[in-house]
């Protein structure tokens, strides 16, 4: 094709296996250990085909687990019951973490500026895009790997491990060639070095709010249970059937797109290069509005394009899971035994909705973590330091940015609890819903004070690490699907927050545990305040 | 430790706006700053030169109160920056050597943004910088050049009521005519009572705005006074033509780097002397049958290299 030169690419893939390794390496090491500990606990736990079969009695029309973990498969083996338990990370987590790897691979690089000195030597146009697909190879080659060796150290047959590794690769892959797309496709001036960041978060937004939709239109076809789960490449995965009667075609169909997309991306790249200087930055306003002069506002409007984009997001993703409440409540119907298996004393519906409430409250938890994380950003890239060169002290401009990050947390957690309560009324015909629902997102509220505390707590002492609070999010996740699957001791569930707010609706409400997660949260940010004054800025 | 109290008044001249003693910065094991002196009196533009590394920098951000000290004293308006950084920049404006501004702002709203945290501000005379500066605000500051983002942030710390001015090359990226600019506007500072500490490597500039320098090398201050004064110290290039080179010139006082290049007819030759040996060497060599002599007083480049070289390369 013309335009696409790739000289140099080699030398380049060596530089950025330098500075990405941590995150090559990382991942497809968590997704291996993930799937070893899935599968040595499944087949600990059902160990006889009694077991096995009450479990694939449960999962099997449940509207709730079509809807978070896809179709269910094969599920009176035990693979077949490893892959079910992983299929929200399947279908959701992992590419995720594929669309992060390729936008850090890509733009992360560009944006930061490293790639304006390199370019300056020979090195061709698509020589940085050649190097990130050569790397995104590699660590989904090591993941597949990974995978593979984890099932089968848990016991797992090979073929069917391999199988599963296979799809979890390709689809990775496929979702991998989106994040590059992502990248590429949002235009912006470029020549703006050490500004980076923000284009790059634009990017992660644009390549995961299109998985997340694909995850959801996925989760509305499956949690109805219509015969139509191909529409959505998310859908693909669970229909490999690693342990049953396996199909090839998902394998070729995520290939296919992955191709497809990164062809897309080389023609982007070109185009974009090229096209680079015609693109017109719109002009704004000439002139600062108060609000902007204190620490608070500005955080505020620094972050208020992605508040909104959340906010779109939760309401999207809420609504969805409740509009699925009436499925629930007409499968429990039909087969009375689930009630007393799944352990729900109140009505039906609380087991779509508690759930909701959870994965909305995690959401929101994200947002805390995200704004914290910029607010790193701002003092790595020192404009912090020149804010604070004004007379605005430490502590008052710590206390303005990380309320920003409470209050849009808070906000983003509210707008979830509206729509799951509007998903959930206008599928149950129940008013009460659109009381009962943002209730339960306040109940919450403390928990999601706290992780976002414990990561202003870590941005407060070292702010290169702050993307440790997404390691803090990852455990709450892990908590929250698999805490079961994983026979985690309760000392170990009670490392998360929400295991102190109580299963509501289904269960009552946690009192003494959530005051004491607001106490501690109170806490934490006093902590994050005085280390932060005690500290050397960082730039 | 860092919390040693700043002299307050006793010892330090009460005009001094900065007064550092002594200061001592480590990152880890490596001594940044080791003993550093600096004065900036109230009115002056105090010029603070080194080469790359040596600690001008670091030195700024321990007056802005960024990071701590490890030793010594450092004072601002006679209080300490680390405890009592909001009082000091209530009076001070900084403007760093890479600005980074909010991608997302505009230049004008990164411009407004930067006053009102300082506090007050004048905006016909915000608009004025403005339009002196050339500076278009209305672009997203993502798209703005290196200069032009430099320019942001002259604008703001100009147009603040700041009675100090804390630029660390504050001119890096300008073009000439900004380099223009932005002197008379520091004049026009000056001249209104207002006290700068300008770290530049761009010389031709510190001669024309500063009153003294102060050479900072390995983190400590090895010389300070007027551009004169350090002309005083500087050796002085004497060049002369022999027919025969006369014996034993290098053993003169003060006299170095004697250097020999043959010409058509006779020698000529170049040595460096110091300004206390200047009369004794020029006699020497007319004395000695010199059928040229030329004295040429240090350049301002000389000036400087050979107090940035003396002891090698800096940390
Ligand atoms: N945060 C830090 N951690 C470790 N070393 C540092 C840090 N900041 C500065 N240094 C080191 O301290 C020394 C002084 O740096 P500084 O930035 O003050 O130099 P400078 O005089 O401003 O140089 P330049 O003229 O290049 O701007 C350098 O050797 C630098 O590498
Ligand atoms: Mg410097």
């Amino acid at each position: 094709m013309n335009g696409i030169d790739i000289h140099g690419w080699s030398a380049l893939t060596r530089l950025l296996l330098r500075t990405s390794r941590l995150t090559l390496t990382l991942w497809p090491l968590l997704i291996g250990v993930l799937a070893f500990v899935t599968a040595r606990s499944v087949s600990g736990l059902y160990d006889t085909p009694e077991k096995r079969a009450l479990y694939a009695q449960t999962v099997t029309g449940s509207a709730v687990q079509a809807a978070f973990n896809g179709r269910a498969y094969d599920v009176t083996g035990v693979g077949g019951i490893a892959v079910y338990e992983l299929g929200f990370y399947s279908l959701l987590v992992f590419p995720a973490i594929a669309v992060h790897m390729a936008v850090h691979l890509t733009r992360s690089q560009e944006d930061a500026g490293r790639l304006d000195i390199l370019t300056a030597s020979r090195l061709g146009r698509t020589a940085p895009l050649a190097a990130a697909f050569a790397l995104l190879a590699a660590a989904l080659g090591g993941t597949g790997v990974l995978t593979w060796a984890g099932l089968t150290a848990a016991g797992l047959p090979a073929v069917g491990s391999a199988w599963f590794a296979a799809a979890t690769v390709a689809s990775m892959a496929f979702f991998a060639a989106l994040g590059v797309v992502a990248a590429q496709v949002a235009q912006d001036a470029r020549g703006a070095h050490g500004l980076g960041g923000a284009q790059q978060r634009r990017h992660h937004r644009d390549g995961l709010g299109v998985m997340a939709g694909l995850y959801l239109v996925r989760a509305a076809v499956d949690g109805r249970g219509w015969n139509a789960t191909w529409v959505s490449p998310s859908g693909w995965f669970p229909e490999t059937r690693p342990f049953g009667d396996t199909a090839s075609w998902p394998l070729v169909a995520y290939a296919a797109g992955a191709l497809a997309l990164a062809a897309l991306a080389a023609v982007l790249n070109v185009r974009r290069d090229l096209g680079a200087g015609l693109v017109v930055p719109r002009p704004g306003p000439p002139r600062g509005a108060a609000a902007l002069g204190t620490p608070f506002g500005l955080t505020w409007r620094l972050n208020r394009g992605a508040l909104l984009a959340w906010m779109v997001g939760i309401a999207v993703w809420e609504g969805i899971f409740g509009s699925l409440t009436r499925e629930m409540r007409a499968m429990i119907e039909r087969n009375p035994g689930l009630r007393e298996y799944f352990g729900v004393t109140g009505s039906p519906d609380d087991l779509m909705t508690s759930m909701a409430a959870l994965m909305g409250a995690l959401l929101a938890a994200g947002v805390g973590i995200q704004v914290v994380g910029r607010l790193a950003g701002e003092e790595i890239a020192s404009r912090a330091a020149v804010v604070m060169a004004a007379p605005v002290s430490r502590v008052r401009w710590w206390a303005g940015a990380v309320g920003v990050a409470l209050t849009q947390a808070g906000v983003v957690a509210l707008v979830g609890g509206v729509a799951l309560g509007v998903g959930a009324w206008m599928s149950t015909g129940d008013a009460a819903y659109l009381r009962r629902a943002p209730a339960w997102a306040l109940a919450y509220l403390p928990a999601v004070a706290l992780v976002t505390a414990a990561a202003a707590v870590v941005a407060a002492t070292r702010p290169r690490w702050h993307a440790a609070g997404w390691a803090v999010f990852g455990w709450v996740l892990t908590v929250a699907m698999l805490a079961g699957t994983l026979r985690m001791s309760p000392a170990l569930r009670g490392t998360s927050p929400q295991e102190h707010v109580g299963r509501i609706p289904a269960e009552p409400l946690d009192v003494a545990g959530v005051v004491i997660m607001a106490a501690v949260s109170v806490a934490l940010l006093a902590a994050s305040a005085a280390l932060f004054r005690r500290r050397d800025l960082a730039a | 430790m860092s919390t040693s109290s700043p002299p307050s008044g006793a010892g330090g001249a009460p005009d001094a706006v900065i007064d550092v003693r002594g200061l001592v910065k480590r990152f880890g094991r490596f001594r940044a700053l080791d003993g550093l002196d600096l004065r900036v009196e109230r009115g002056e533009v105090l010029g603070f030169l080194g080469p790359n590394g040596s600690g001008k920098t670091t030195t700024i951000r321990v007056l802005l109160g960024q990071i701590r000290r490890d030793g010594g004293t450092a004072a601002v308006f006679g209080r300490d920056p680390w405890a009592d950084p909001v009082r000091i920049h209530g009076r001070l404006a900084y403007v760093p050597g890479d600005v980074s501004l909010w991608p997302s702002l505009t230049g004008g709203e990164c411009i407004d943004t930067l006053l009102r945290f300082h506090g007050g501000f004048d905006p016909a005379h915000r608009d004025a910088l403005v339009k002196r500066f050339d500076l278009d605000v209305t672009k997203k500051a993502r798209t703005y050049s290196k200069g032009n983002r430099q320019k942001v942030a002259l604008v703001a710390a100009l147009a603040s009521d700041a009675e100090l001015l804390i630029l660390d090359e504050p001119t890096s990226g300008l073009d000439p005519l900004m380099e223009d600019t932005f002197r008379s506007l520091i004049r026009e500072r000056v001249d209104n009572g207002d006290t700068v500490l300008l770290s530049s490597h761009i010389l031709s500039e510190v001669e024309a705005l500063c009153d003294r320098v102060t050479i900072i090398r390995r983190g400590r201050a090895i010389e300070t006074g007027t551009l004169d004064q350090l002309r005083e110290h500087t050796a002085t290039t004497v060049q002369a033509t022999f027919d025969e080179v006369p014996e034993g010139l290098d053993r003169l006082p003060g006299v170095g780097g004697v250097h020999l290049h043959p010409l058509s007819r006779g020698t000529r030759v170049t040595m460096r002397v110091t300004p206390d040996g200047l009369s004794g060497a020029v006699h020497a060599m007319l004395h000695a049958g010199g059928q040229t002599l030329a004295v040429q007083p240090p350049s301002l480049d000389e000036l400087f290299l050979a107090r940035y070289q003396d002891a090698g390369d800096a940390g």
